[in-house]
This record gives C-alpha cells, structure tokens and sequence, in this order.
C-alpha cells in the first residue's frame, strides 16, 4: 500500500542523514561550488608564474658577420630588454651547454638576391629541445621581421610606392555572433558533458550508501522491520538518491555558467571578457525536465546494481561501469558542429546531452526532443521494472544474495529459476 | 481469545548453492500468552532468529500460519509490524541520526499518533536515561549508550508485543543485567514477550514458558518448572541436553 | 625487522587482495579498456568533423561598392591555389580543396545569422573606409596577453591598416564552427594574393626582389631528434607516471589499512607478534607491487595506443634511450614509486574508514600532481632549489636526463631526498598505527561528545577553509563585488570580522580571550611605533628578494596597483578601507581566532609560521603571499610576545598606511640598496628586542615537554 506520509517520513531521514555524511556533502555539494574558484586561482597564479617567469629572461644571443650597412640591427638588439648580445669563440657547443641561446649567422644572400642596400640571409642555430632556446629563436624572428618591415617601407618610398598601395588592401575578419552566441557556443560544448559527469558523481555516493552501506550498516534488517510497506522504503530511497542527482547537477550547472567567465578569462585572453554566458530563459523548463530524467535513469540504473552489493567498496566496483557507461559516450560528442539526429536521439543519456546542447543555442528540433523524452522514459520505466522484479526475491531482500547483477540476470531472470525461494 | 502470538506449522526452507535444500525450521507450532514473557532456547542454528524473523515479517514462511495480535503475517505484514517491537543484535541504528531523532523516526514510521510523538520520546528519553546526549550522534555513542537508544526505539510506538531475538550478545554483565531489568519491567506493563537465547540462565531467570528448539523442531515447550518435572533434571542445561540429546 | 614476518605478512595481505577479484577487474581491465575507447572515439568523431569541413562547400556573399574588385580577388587566389607553390605546405593544400560557392542574398547579414551562408564579404573603397568611425576602425592585431603583436607576415603594414586603403571585411560567426572554417580559409586566401600583389608591385618598380627574399631567415636546430623527442617525453613522463602509480595504488591503498579499521581485523594484526614496522612494511609492499603492475600495463596500453594511432606522434619522434638513461631513470623512478606508496599508506592509516580514505585521496592526488609539473616550467634547472622539493626534482632530472644531461651530484641529491621523503612518510605511517584514536575507528574524542570550547581546535582549521573558498567563490561570481573596494568590504567585514564572531557563537568561546583582548606594558607601544615603518621596508626588502624565485609579471604589478590606489580616491578613504580595515578585521581573524584554536596543537615558533603561512594564503595573488606571509609572522610573533592582539593592530594598520602613503609620494623604499634594508632590519630587530624585554606571554601555549 503506498501511503505519501510514509514515503515522506522515510525520504526525509535519508536526506536527513545524507547531508551529514561528509562524503555525500563534499561530493554532490561543495565540490561543484568550490572546485571552479580554485581551478580558476590555480590557472591563474600558474599562468602568471609561467609568464612571470618568461618575460624575466634575457635571451643570450651571439651575432655572427653582421654586414656593416646593417650594423643599426645590433644597436637596436643591445637596447633591447630582453637582448643580451654575447661573444663566444665555439657557440655551437656552448649552445649545447646551455649557456648561450642561440647564434645568429648573418650569410651571403641566395644567388640572385642581391640588393643595393645590401641584403642577408640569417641562419638561426639554436636548441629545439631548450625552452629558453626557443624563446630566443621566437624573439630575435619577430625583431627580424620588424626589421624588415622597415626597410621596405623606406625602400618602398624611394621607388615612389607608398605603404599604402604596398598593402593594396587590408583584410579584416568581423564576428557577428553577439556576445551571447558566442557564450553559448563554448557552454554547449562545456556544460552537456559537466551536466552528466557531476549528476553521476552526486548519485554514486547515495546511490550505494542507502542500499550497500545500509547493508554494511546492519541498518537494513532494522528498517525492514518497520510497519510500512516495502515498496515505500525503496520508493522513499529512489527519490532520496534521485534528489541528490539532481542537486548536484544543478549546483554545478549553476556554479559553472557563474564563475565561467573568471574560468576562462586567463586563457583565452581579452576574447572571454566579450563572452555572456547565459543559457536562454525558454530553454530552462527544458533542460530541467532533462535532468530530472537524466537523474531518474541514472539512480535506478546505480542503485539496482549497489543493491547487490553488502558493503560500500563492492558497491563502488559494482556501479562504477554502468558510471562510466553513462559519460564516455558524451566525451565522443566534444565536437563542434554535431546536431542532434534521430540514430543520437535513440542512445540514452546522449540523447539528452544533445538537446540540452542544442538547448542553449535556442534551438529546439521537437520531434527529436520527444523522441528523447519517450526513450528516457521507457529507459527510466525498464530500470523500475527490473528493481520490482529483484524486490520479489526474498534472498535479495534480506540480503543474503551473495552474486552481482549479472549473475542474478543470468539465474533469475533468464535461467531456470524463474522464482525465487518462498 | 486467541493467544497474541499464535504459530501453527510454520516451516522455512531456504536454497544455498554449496548445501542445497536447508530446512530451517520444519513445522513448529506454539503460542504466546498474553503478558508473558516467552523464551525460545536453543544453540546457534537451530532455528531460533530464522524463527522470530518470520514473525516479525522479515521472512516469509515457506508454509504454515503465524498470527500476530490478529494479523497473519503473511497477508497482512504491515499490520503485524505496527504491533511489533523487533529488537535483535543485527538491527543496528542510523548512525548520523541522534538519539532523539532515531526515537521519533521510528515512533512516526511505526504510526504511533503524530500529536503524541513529541511527549512518547521525551518520556523514552527520560525512563532510559539518555537525555545527556539526546542530541548527540548515534556514532559518537558508545555501545552501551547505543544500546538503551536501541531498546527506546524498538517501544518507541509502544507496542504490545516485543520480539528480542538475542538481545544480550556481545553486551557486558552490568549491560546485559540491565538489559534483562528492563524486559521485566516490560513485562510489568503487561506486554507481550517472545524472547530468543543460547544463555541457559537467562532463560531461567526471564522466561515464564520455554521452548526447547534444535534442528528447526520444537523439542519440548513449558514453564521452567514442568520441564523439570518432565525431564526429571535440575538445571535448565541439563534438561536442555536431555531433550537434544534425546532426540539425537 | 624480521624480514621472514614481513614475507609472511606481504604473501597474507597479496593472497587476499587476489581473492578480491571485483577489486582486480575494477582496477586493471576497466581503465584498459576504457582508454582505447575514449581515444578511438574522440579521435574518430573528430576526424570525421575534419574531412566533413574539408567537404564542404562554403557559401558566400559579397557585399559592398567595392564588391566586384572582391570577387576580382578571389579569382585570383583560387588561381594561385591551384598553381603549386615554392614549397608545398599544408596550407596550399588546404586552399587548393577550398570550395567556394556565391550566392546573391539581398540582405546578407540575414542571411548569415538565418545559416544560409557560411560568411560573406563587404568589401569598401579606401575612401568609405577612412570615413568609418573611429569604433568601427580595424583595430591592430593583439597578442593574447597584450603584448607585441605576433608577425602575421612579412611586413608592418599587415600590423594595421593605413589611411587611403581599402577595406574587405569578413563577416562571419564564431559560434559556427563551418563558418569559422569558411572565414579562416578565405582569410588565407586573399592574403596569398595580397603577398603576391606586393611582389608584382615591387618588381614591376624595379625593386629586383620577392619581399620573401629579403633578410631570408632560416633555422637550424642543433638538437637531435632524440634530444627534442626527450625534451618533449621527459616533460610529460613523471608526470604519466605520478598518475597511474597513485591512481594505481590507490586501489589497494585505500582498503589495506582503513577498510580492515572498519571490519575489525586490524586490531587482531595489531596483537600478532609482528612489530608495527613490519606490518607497515608488508603493506607497502603490496601497493607498490600493485602500483608498478598496473603502470606497467598502462604503458603497455600506451605502447598499443602508438602502433594503432590512437595517438598521434610528432614527426620525427625519435625515443633515445641508451641503457645510461634508462638506469638514471629507474634510480630516480624507484624511490619515486616508494613515496608514492608511503604517502598512499599514510592517508589510509590516517582516515577512520574506507570512504574517509577515499575522501582524503583526491586532494592528495591533485596536490600531488602540481609539483610533478615543474617540467613544464620554461628554464627550471635542477641545479636550484627544485633539488630539494620532493616530486619536483624528479620531474626536472627526468627533463634533462632525456634530452642527455647528467647532472649527477644533483642526481644523487635528489636520489636521497626522495628515499628521505619515503622514509619519513613510512615511519609516520607506522607511528599512526600506535595511536589509540586512530586504530579503533569507533573510538570518539570527547570533545566531539561534549562540543563547546573543547571542540574548538579540531574545527578551527576547516571554517578557515570555508572562508578562502567563500572568498573565491564570491569574488568570482558575485557581479556587485567587482570593485576591490567593494571586495575588500566584503572580505573584511563579512568574511573575517564575521566569521570571528560567529565561531565564537558557535563554540561559546569566551571573546576576550578568543580575541586576546589584553593590556600591554607602555614600552610596547614604543616598539610597534618603530616597527611600523622598519617592518614595512623590511617587508618590501623580502618582496624584492621573492621576486627574484617568483618574478612577477610587470602587467600583473601595474593593474594591482591600480585596482589598489587609483587616483580620484581621498587619502582618509584609503587609509580607512586599506589600513585601519584590514588592522582591525585581519587581526581578529587571524591573531585572534585562529591563533586561539591553535594555541594548543603547536608549538609557539611553528604556530607562528603556520597562522602567518595561512595569513600569507589569504593574499591570493603569488606575489603577495610570501611578503604577505613575512608579515603575518612577525604579526603573530609579536601577539605571542604581548598576549594581545592590540599592538598587531596597531602595526598592521601603521604598516598599510605607510605603504600608501609611500607609494602615493614617492618614498625611495623600493628602490633602496641592500645597506637600506640591512638597516631598517636592524631597527626592527631592536623593535622585537624591546617587546621581548617587556613580553606577557600569549596564555596557554603548547610548551616543549620537559
């Protein structure tokens, strides 16, 4: 007999005690609020070490044969900041050594390009294999380059060629997409797979907390002994496990889309100042109805196979496949430009990391979208139906069943012993 | 009037994949009087738990009738928990649950009247001495604190009928003397007992009628005194060898 | 040690981890099994969106009163494309698959948003393209970090257009990844035929030269593809390897001291002949075991992933391995593998139960992590300070041992800090095992019981951790705290002055003495007087000294200054929230309740450098902690000194404010040589001289037993 105030009293205790249980409040609470803040200070003071660390070094070059007509290069590579220019009798070695960055060999031009001004060919002999000899390298071809860029200008106005009809025309590229697009585009990329992941982790730990660690507990034998039915106990501990799921995916979500800017800002430049992360208002019912089906699916689908477990650890090594089964699929889909199509809108839990990605570009393919709710929901169905036909065993109820849910498929539900012991 | 414990023909047969078919118990029938206290001696395995899990609706039996108060426990389980207080050294507390919060739990979901919860658990808290740490967590308590919330939540609901399947295992001598007060005292309030042990001398100090139960049968069941009689033997483990040997 | 009882205590505790074969399959197949697959379908999904933007056909429109002088252009670039350059690159490849396709749209922006195009084209006469306002000008190209502008090609003039040029503009969105694809390989197009129209323009005056000629440069790489395959492997190795052993071990690890806590089974070891030693040993034994077997398999794995390419190499990717470098690799992979081990058996002797130690694990893991990633740093040298930092210095000799440098004195120093590390983290292990609370995982503390003031101590370390992440995570997503001001408000009154009272509340502690509200002697005041501009310069004298090992970026310092002091702001508001603030709040916070909750736990020099570590913490930015943290040690000497939180204030509060005002007027004190700051400390030794003279102890301390 279902009785609501039963189901409630018993749903109250499981949240009751769940959110004293440090594990289930670091795991589905505070890591989602917490994590992204420190992420964000760990980037941050790592990239500002790294650049720190770079902009301090002086790259130690040597300049081989520099032609005279072009001996102002050396002046300007002495002023310059991050130019020490050295001397070495055998720079290839000491280039070896470490001690000096890199040599810059100034040679006669290629046949046929000679100039009057005179011009150069540059060979730069450095170390792939040393960070500070690439930085050397990357420097003294930028100053190349300028210095190039110069000479031509002057060399250009003496031919009566101004910079201008030199650049002929200018080139430039204009993003349309609003602030808003462009935020989407990243979220629908980031948040589908964080939305997974972080509901699955909220649920692992309830999910085998109140069936194996009850069992471990010896509590189960205590709660089974109370004057309701049993159906309300499991119903009771599925929206109990079911509510967590959701917090944590939500919490995340939330957390996410909140520090995402701060997140992002260091590396991607100026670009993410111009970035709004928000997902649009309309799309909202819908991506909560998909995480409450996500989170239905993904507890039934724990706690049958947790409740095949007698202690915590074997639970843990009994769900964690159907977890990974749930987000490896949505790693395959980090990629730009994939639409949601009917053969990813029949595969469960893929199905909804798409419409949720498609979601919160405002894009809504609604035949496609009921055609995930329907699969979600005969899914959700299957995993009740299982968890009903196990609850009839009396040996798993109890908990004297000592195999896992293969090998309960295999004899119960397929095998010859269609019923359990009376 | 029926007795408030009535057993006829109960039998349990359970599958174990390295032995087989186990008959756990095989056709007992016994009955409960109204406000005594009940005992059920045997050695480990013969039965006993399998027994008063059945009663208590944990197991259901494979065939034969149980009723309790009324209720069978087959078709009306829920009916024969809200009569029942089960109390047995497996049924472990909620450990992030206090004291307080335990005993009203269990007083709610045993649908004990929502308007006299709050005062039935302040008088729990009182009579079993553990307003100190009421508030406490069940597993900042030690065993022995542990096991008066555990006694509190099984009458919690105030039932009439309590099932204490071993209840002084692993306790200490003052605990278990304590233990053993206060199933008297329940006893004084007119409650109903059915009670499980393998110690000889607390089945002769509780129990008003003893039954003898080994290999899943019921050897022998009457008062401490009528079994003597019978037997011709003094002591309790005497006339226990007696009827197990007897049988063997 | 009896090695016989540890032989027999590895074979007991190795029977039983086999007969765990959930454990097993949990352990080796699944991740086995799971990596392939990720990599074989991330790579494949990518591909495939690879070769389905090479496919397409990109449409475009051309808009603009130039527009026919733009589809003039891309007439000639496809021309040119389909020419085969000088030196074929990936790039001409690409363009000569380019497929184009124009379409007539009348309104193309429309267009463009409905995704009826890819991107289109405006394309303005130099005259309309002078005349656009100046936020609609093309703005230079920018590096990342504003810095220089990276070369886009061979000339300045394609830093930034000049007057009197004309103008395309590509119009497409970012969101889109096709038309992001579209928009690069057009881009790449018209600025071929840009080059190539700058060299006609040259020759065609007589400049004798293809501008690509001029100052040719070319590199030449000295290092050897084995030497640069090294460089690349030695950076990522311990860093691979750190992951698998720990993550490895862990399965093992968690349950092998902590899991037998909670089934009851440790106390019966406990009581068995063998010495905790041993048993620790055993142990250890087993995870390492376990953890080289499953890297080992891992590697293998990777070995798979590299004959399938599932990974792909770089070119030339040439392992260099001689016997020598494999021998100093497995000198330093070993004691490596016996810390990790150590550190996994420490947290599992630590945590009461199962889930505890698991809880314990991710942090550990990640903390663990951060060190091994010294590699990456550009021009780290193990002939520093990495030496003696244990993961980092392996990390850094791995680096250079690769790439065929024998530091071996530095190889051997690092040797003997990592198997010190192993042996300190072994013993602590094995100390744990002799402490009453943690071997009977039901065992409470009374305190626990009891709550109150007792509780105190044991709680006091995590409500500082609530309140540094509460500091993040509201400064970063709370939009009405964005000014540092306003930040500095909530962090002060809310967070630390806040926060103060509440553990107070909640602990009923007595205030004065959470506080340390005491009197001082007179002299005092003298000291603290002196101290304030003394400690500041001194403060200042460490900075520059930090800087050195943790150079600061010069954009970084420049922006914190002036988020700190800008200009318009009044110096009694400056000196209220940047001085007096922080002098009251901080000090309450840090010299009052935290050193209250850790009076007890350590003794006075450590309680010092822990409250003022955590003071230094709370500075956030990697510049400040270490000034940061100089100063709250000494803030914390002086309230151990005093017994009072009074003259910290008043020094804390003195200190800020001469920083302001020695910034705003231009006081010498960063730019002092070492005689200044020698000087300055000098006085302010005397400072700490005086208060030692005329010293009341902080109450309660944790005295060395006698």
């Amino acid at each position: 007999m279902f009785s609501g105030a039963d189901i409630r009293l018993l749903y109250w205790r499981e949240l009751r005690s769940a959110l004293r249980e440090r594990n289930i409040v670091i795991n589905s609470i505070l890591l989602p609020i917490f994590l992204y803040p420190l992420l964000l200070w760990l980037v941050y003071m790592g990239i500002s070490f790294v650049v720190g660390q770079t902009e301090s070094y002086r790259s130690r070059v040597m300049l081989q044969a520099l032609p005279e007509q072009h001996k102002f290069l050396k002046t300007e590579l002495q002023g310059d900041r991050q130019i020490e220019l050295k001397t070495s009798p055998d720079p290839a070695a000491e280039i070896s050594r470490g001690t000096l960055d890199l040599l810059a060999e100034f040679l006669p031009p290629a046949d046929g390009a000679g100039l009057a001004g005179g011009n150069f060919r540059v060979r730069l002999v450095y170390d792939n294999s040393k960070d500070r000899s690439e930085i050397a390298r990357g420097r003294i071809a930028e100053r190349l380059g300028r210095y190039r860029d110069r000479y031509l200008e002057t060399e250009g106005k003496k031919l009566g060629l101004s910079p201008a009809a030199l650049q002929q025309y200018w080139v430039e590229n204009k993003d349309v997409a609003t602030s808003r697009q462009k935020g989407q585009f990243i979220l629908g990329l980031m948040l589908p797979l964080f939305l997974v992941i972080m509901l699955c982790v909220g649920c692992f730990y309830p999910a085998i907390d109140c069936t194996a660690g009850e069992r471990e507990k010896s509590t189960w034998e205590t709660l089974m002994t109370a004057a309701t039915a049993r159906k309300n106990i499991v119903i009771a501990k599925y929206l109990y496990v079911v509510t967590m799921a959701t917090l944590a995916g939500i919490l995340n979500l939330t957390a996410m889309l909140l520090s995402m800017k701060s997140v992002l800002a260091p590396l991607l430049g100026g670009v993410a100042g111009g970035m709004s992360f928000r997902i649009p208002l309309s799309a909202v019912p819908l991506i909560v109805l998909v995480t409450v089906l996500l989170a239905l699916f993904v507890s039934a689908g724990m706690m049958i196979l947790a409740s095949f477990a007698r202690t915590f650890k074997e639970g843990q090594s009994m769900v964690s496949p159907f977890y990974m089964a749930c987000f490896v699929p949505v790693i395959f889909l980090q990629v730009p430009g994939l639409k949601l199509t009917p053969v990813l809108a029949l595969i469960p839990v893929v199905n909804v990391a798409m419409v949720f990605r498609e979601a919160i570009s405002g894009v809504y393919r609604w035949p496609l979208i009921f055609l995930t709710l329907a699969v979600e929901t005969v899914c959700i169905a299957l995993a009740l139906w299982i968890a009903v036909t196990i609850l009839r065993y009396e040996d798993f109820l109890i908990g004297s069943y000592g195999g896992s849910f293969g090998k309960f498929l295999k004899e119960r539900l397929l095998g010859k012993r269609k019923e359990g012991t009376k | 009037m029926n007795p408030p414990v009535l057993v006829q023909g109960l039998a349990k047969t359970f599958f174990d994949e390295a032995r087989g078919e186990v008959n756990a118990v095989q056709g007992i029938d016994f009955e409960c009087r109204a406000g005594e206290i009940f005992g059920l001696l045997g050695a480990n395995g013969a039965g006993k738990t399998t027994t008063l899990r059945m009663l208590a609706t944990i197991l259901a039996p494979t065939s034969g009738n149980a009723f309790i108060l009324g209720h069978d426990v087959v078709t009306d389980p829920q009916g024969v928990r809200r009569q029942l207080g089960f109390y047995s050294a497996s049924t472990a507390l909620y450990p992030r649950l206090t004291a307080r919060e335990t005993i009203e739990f269990f007083a709610r979901i045993n649908q004990y009247p929502a308007d006299k919860v709050a005062q039935r658990v302040d008088f729990l808290i009182e009579r079993f001495g553990i307003s100190q740490y009421a508030g406490a967590r069940i597993d900042k308590l030690s065993s022995g604190m542990k096991q008066k919330v555990s006694i509190a939540r099984t009458v919690a609901h105030d039932p009439p009928l309590l099932i204490f399947d071993e209840p002084t295992v692993g306790l200490d001598v003052l605990n278990a003397i304590e233990m053993q007060g206060v199933i008297k005292e329940f006893r004084a309030q007119g409650k109903t007992i059915l009670f499980s042990t393998h110690i000889m001398s607390e089945a002769e100090k509780l129990c008003d009628r003893i039954a003898i139960i080994h290999g899943g049968r019921i050897l022998a069941c009457d008062t401490f005194q009528g079994l003597r009689e019978s037997t011709g033997a003094h002591y309790l483990e005497d006339i226990f060898i007696h009827y197990v040997r007897g049988r063997a | 040690m009896n090695w016989e009882t540890i032989g027999i205590l590895f074979a007991h505790e190795l029977r039983m981890l086999l007969r765990d074969r959930r454990t097993i399959i949990f352990a080796i197949v699944i991740p086995v099994a799971m990596m392939p697959l990720i990599l074989f379908g991330t790579k494949s999904m990518s591909d495939r969106r690879e070769r389905q933007l090479e496919q397409t056909t990109y449409r475009y429109a051309v808009t603009g009163t130039e527009a026919d002088y733009a589809r003039s252009l891309i007439r000639e670039g496809r021309e040119l494309a389909s020419r085969p350059g000088s030196d074929a690159s990936a790039k001409d490849d690409r363009l000569t698959r380019f497929r184009l396709d124009e379409v007539r749209a009348t309104d193309a922006r429309l267009a463009l948003q409905s995704g009826a195009i890819h991107f289109y084209l405006e394309a303005l006469s130099a005259k309309e393209a002078d005349a656009l306002p100046e936020d609609d000008k093309p703005a230079e190209n920018r590096g990342r970090f504003g810095g220089a502008p990276p070369s886009r090609g061979a000339l300045a003039t394609e830093q930034k257009r000049l007057p009197g040029v004309a103008l395309v503009r590509i119009y497409f969105k970012s969101d889109q990844d096709d038309s992001m694809a579209g928009r690069s390989r057009m881009d790449e197009l018209l600025t071929r035929v840009q080059r190539a129209g700058r060299n006609e323009l040259l020759a065609r005056q007589g400049f004798p030269l293809d501008s690509g000629k001029i100052f040719a440069v070319e590199s030449r790489n000295e290092a050897s593809a084995g030497q640069v395959t090294g460089s690349w492997v030695g950076r990522i190795l311990t860093l691979f390897l750190l992951m698998f052993m720990l993550s490895g071990g862990a399965v093992v690890a968690m349950d092998i001291i902590a899991g037998e806590k909670e089934r009851g089974s440790l106390e019966t070891l406990l009581t068995t002949a063998a010495t905790r030693a041993e048993i620790v040993t055993a142990k250890q034994a087993v995870i390492l075991l376990v953890a080289l077997v499953i890297t080992l398999i891992q590697l293998a794995n990777i070995v798979v992933y590299v004959t399938f390419r599932l990974i792909k190499l770089p070119k030339d990717f040439v392992i260099d391995a001689p016997p020598q470098v494999v021998l100093t690799l497995l000198l330093l992979f070993i004691p490596l593998a016996a810390l990790i081990a150590s550190v996994l058996l420490m947290l599992s002797a630590y945590a009461k139960t199962y889930k505890e130690a698991q809880l314990y694990f991710f942090p550990v893991y990640m903390l663990s992590l951060l060190p091994a990633a010294a590699s990456f740093l550009p021009g780290v040298s193990l002939r520093s300070a990495i030496v003696l930092v244990p993961l980092a210095n392996v990390s850094v000799a791995v680096r250079e041992i690769m790439v065929g440098k024998f530091d071996w004195p530095m190889i051997l120093v690092t040797f003997a800090v990592m198997a010190a590390a192993a042996v300190w983290a072994m013993r602590v292990s094995a100390g744990m095992l002799s402490k009453e609370n943690l071997v009977t995982a039901s065992e409470s503390d009374a305190a626990d019981f009891t709550g109150g003031p007792a509780l105190f101590p044991k709680r006091v370390l995590r409500w500082y951790g609530v309140m540094a992440a509460l500091m993040f995570a509201v400064a970063a997503n709370v939009p009405q705290l964005a000014t540092l001001r306003r930040q500095l408000i909530f962090n002060e009154l809310v967070l630390f002055l806040g926060a103060s009272l509440l553990m107070v509340r909640v602990y009923r502690l007595n205030l004065k003495e959470a506080f340390a509200l005491r009197p001082v002697k007179p002299a005092v005041w003298l000291a603290i007087l002196l101290a304030i501009p003394s400690g500041n310069i001194v403060a200042v004298g460490v900075f520059r000294l930090a800087s050195l090992v943790f150079p600061v970026p010069s954009q970084m310092l420049e922006q914190f200054g002036k988020d700190l002091m800008p200009d318009a702001v009044p110096d009694w508001q400056m000196v209220l929230f940047l001085a007096i603030l922080p002098g009251i709040c901080e000090e309450i916070a840090f010299r009052g309740t935290l050193l209250y909750g850790l009076r007890k736990k350590l003794r006075p020099v450590p309680l010092a450098l822990a409250v003022g570590l955590i003071f230094g913490l709370f500075h956030v930015a990697l510049f400040r902690i270490i000034p940061t943290g100089f100063l709250g040690v000494i803030l914390t000497a002086v309230a151990l000194l005093t017994g009072s939180i009074f003259p910290g204030m008043l020094l804390h509060a003195g200190n800020n404010a001469f920083g302001i005002f020695a910034a705003k007027y231009d006081f010498p004190v960063a730019g002092l040589d070492w005689r200044g700051y020698l000087a300055a400390a000098a006085v302010f030794a005397l400072c700490f001289y005086i208060l030692y003279r005329n010293r009341t102890p902080y109450p309660g301390l944790l005295r060395k037993k006698k």
